[in-house]
């Protein structure tokens, strides 16, 4: 565990409060359902790996692999992870296939110097209908840039648990975007620390449908001076899926000037659908630049649709035309460099394949 | 084209709405559907326009001579059919040119040079500024740009009827003539059938009605021209009670 993290007692005191309240949905115990898997995707990865040593080819993957790309196939060690490192002042721009193959936990760890930045994009697939379970790491020293973007796209039987650790040092931006297209039971957690005039700026995009449970779960804490937190939820979900959001942000007495915001909005298909946002707040301090949350869920009514239609389109494609208009605010501005605009296509499809479905 | 109400009943979770009203319009008319607030007006437009939250009781709609009572709004819209609403929804994240191109692409097959010219055309009759193209449909919008942006929707996708919800409400003088003008305009040139709802007979200052009903209860309850919406003018909607 990193250092930062060993004075969380509290703070895991206030979230159990807060699970306590809301009731805590879903048991972190996977049910195995088979179902066909989607097909491998075909595109140059910096660097491709697998949850377990024993994993099929890449081949069979349908993967093409950059000439200079590293094949990683972690260990059933969680000790041994993963770890991509910039040093001082580098700038890095990577695309990264990881491929759940085994339900042994694996680890990703990301290290950016002073004044270093990161683009990343991570495709998360699997080969089977494994559960998974990840965590990923993100220590970013003085003045550092990064910029993740992870694109979710399991298949509809994969269970699979995720951790995010993000550690924004003095002046450091953490820029991540979590896109769930896939997926059976989700659950993603994310612990958050901004220091002095670090800043973790969050964004989740996700499409529930089926029986699916995507459960979130943040918390953010501004740890110093002038530090910067914003988390941006947009969820549409469908079917009889349920999408859960629970986020504390926490602003320490230390936390000067500090800035907070959280929102968390649902766009409902149809009624057996369902989104429960509980945003939560504790302020440490008096002095305070920004705390505030919102919390919104849009069920798609009869009129809405109708004004679509009254235009000649059809119900499904007006449906999809409201959900990925939805979606695609938080999209927006996040996928700059030719690979961020190559995943943007990609992400695109993979909800609007979901939307579909 | 040639639409027909013949003796419809509608009503809305049980309550009725509209009881035998029987009215025809047809193409190159303006048709003037007046009545005090809560009459039903706007309930006969969305029942032409197939709004699904509506149950038809009984009675027939029929386009050229054929039922449209099972088909969807989006085939009606395919058939020629199209309703200006009188508060037209907000799509966040969708952007006016996009669904403007999606419409117009779902209903016929034309180019998208074709579609430019008549939004640019439109955009200029109506005096809408273009960085409005860029913005979600209706997000934002004044309550006069909202009945623009609809006529401007009317303008591009070219329908053979237009069942406008009244487009006077809520609008200054100037933004009233312009959208009286580009109204005016499309039905002289595209030859359409017009049917326009009011309650207020200030429209019909820039606009010529073939034919004028009021509607009354759920009832059609007069019939006649421009004459029968002077006397709404003069006396108000007292006469029909008695």
């Amino acid at each position: 565990m990193l250092e930062w993290l060993e004075d969380f007692g509290e703070l895991e005191k206030e979230r159990g409060e807060l699970y306590k309240r809301h009731g805590r949905p879903i048991p972190i115990r996977f049910e195995d359902k088979s179902s066909g898997r989607e097909k491998g995707t075909s595109k140059d990865y910096d660097i491709v790996a697998f949850s377990s040593e024993h994993a099929s080819s890449v081949e069979s993957e349908g993967i093409s692999i950059a000439n200079d790309a590293e094949i990683i196939r972690l260990t059933e060690n969680v000790s041994n992870p993963l770890t991509i490192s910039i040093e001082d002042g580098k700038e890095v721009t990577m695309n990264m296939a990881f491929i759940f193959d085994s339900s042994l936990p694996s680890k990703i760890k990301i290290r950016l110097g002073k004044h270093a930045s990161l683009d990343i994009y991570e495709t998360f697939s699997s080969n089977f209908s494994s559960d998974g379970i990840l965590s990923q790491e993100m220590e970013l020293d003085e003045s550092s840039k990064l910029n993740l973007v992870a694109l979710h796209k399991e298949p509809a039987n994969a269970n699979y648990a995720l951790l995010s650790l993000v550690h924004s040092g003095k002046n450091a931006e953490a820029r991540l975007t979590n896109v769930f297209a896939g997926g059976n039971r989700l659950h993603h957690g994310t612990i958050g620390v901004a220091e002095d005039g670090g800043s973790i700026a969050s964004s989740t995009v996700a499409v529930a449908g089926s029986s699916q449970i995507i459960d979130l779960s943040s918390l953010l804490v501004n740890e110093g001076r002038n530090s910067s937190i914003e988390s941006l939820t947009r969820a549409v979900v469908k079917d009889n899926a349920e999408c859960l959001v629970k986020e504390l942000a926490k602003v320490r007495q230390s936390a000067e000037e500090a800035s907070t915001y959280i929102e968390e909005k649902g766009l409902l298909l149809n009624d057996g659908a369902s989104f429960v946002p509980m945003p939560d707040m504790a302020v440490d301090t008096n002095n305070v630049a920004n705390a505030s949350h919102s919390s919104a869920v849009f069920p798609l009514g009869k009129k809405s649709i109708f004004y679509i239609m009254s235009r000649g389109v059809s119900e499904g494609n007006a449906r999809q035309l409201f959900a990925t208009g939805f979606l695609e605010k938080l999209l927006t501005g996040k996928f700059g460099s030719e690979k961020g605009k190559i995943m943007l296509e990609e992400a695109e499809a993979s909800l609007n394949s979901k939307l579909r479905s | 084209m040639e639409i027909e109400v013949k003796d419809l009943c509608v009503s809305i979770q049980g309550k009725k709405i509209l009881e035998h009203a029987s009215l025809s319009m047809k193409s190159d008319e303006i048709t003037v559907l007046m009545g005090p607030n809560g009459s039903g007006k706007t309930t006969l437009g969305m029942a032409i326009m197939g709004y699904p939250g509506l149950a038809i009781d009984s009675g027939e709609i029929l386009v050229d001579g054929k039922s449209i009572l099972g088909m969807g709004p989006d085939e009606r819209a395919k058939l020629g059919i199209f309703m200006q609403f009188q508060e037209p929804i907000e799509i966040e994240g969708v952007n006016l040119e996009n669904f403007i191109f999606a419409a117009k692409t779902a209903q016929s097959k034309v180019s998208a040079r074709q579609i430019e010219e008549d939004i640019e055309k439109a955009i200029k009759i109506l005096d809408l500024k273009e960085e409005m193209l860029k913005k979600d449909v209706n997000v934002g919008f004044s309550g006069g740009e909202k009945k623009k942006v609809e006529i401007m929707q009317m303008l591009v996708l070219k329908p053979k009827f237009a069942i406008l919800d009244e487009p006077d409400s809520g609008l200054d003088v100037d933004t009233l003539k312009k959208v009286a003008e580009a109204i005016n305009m499309y039905e002289k040139e595209s030859h359409a059938g017009i049917l326009l709802i009011t309650h207020y007979t200030r429209i019909l200052s820039y606009i010529n009605p073939t034919k004028v009903y009021v509607m009354d209860k759920g009832k059609i309850v007069a019939s006649g021209g421009r004459e029968l919406a002077e006397k709404i003018e003069r006396e108000g909607y007292g006469f029909i009670e008695g």
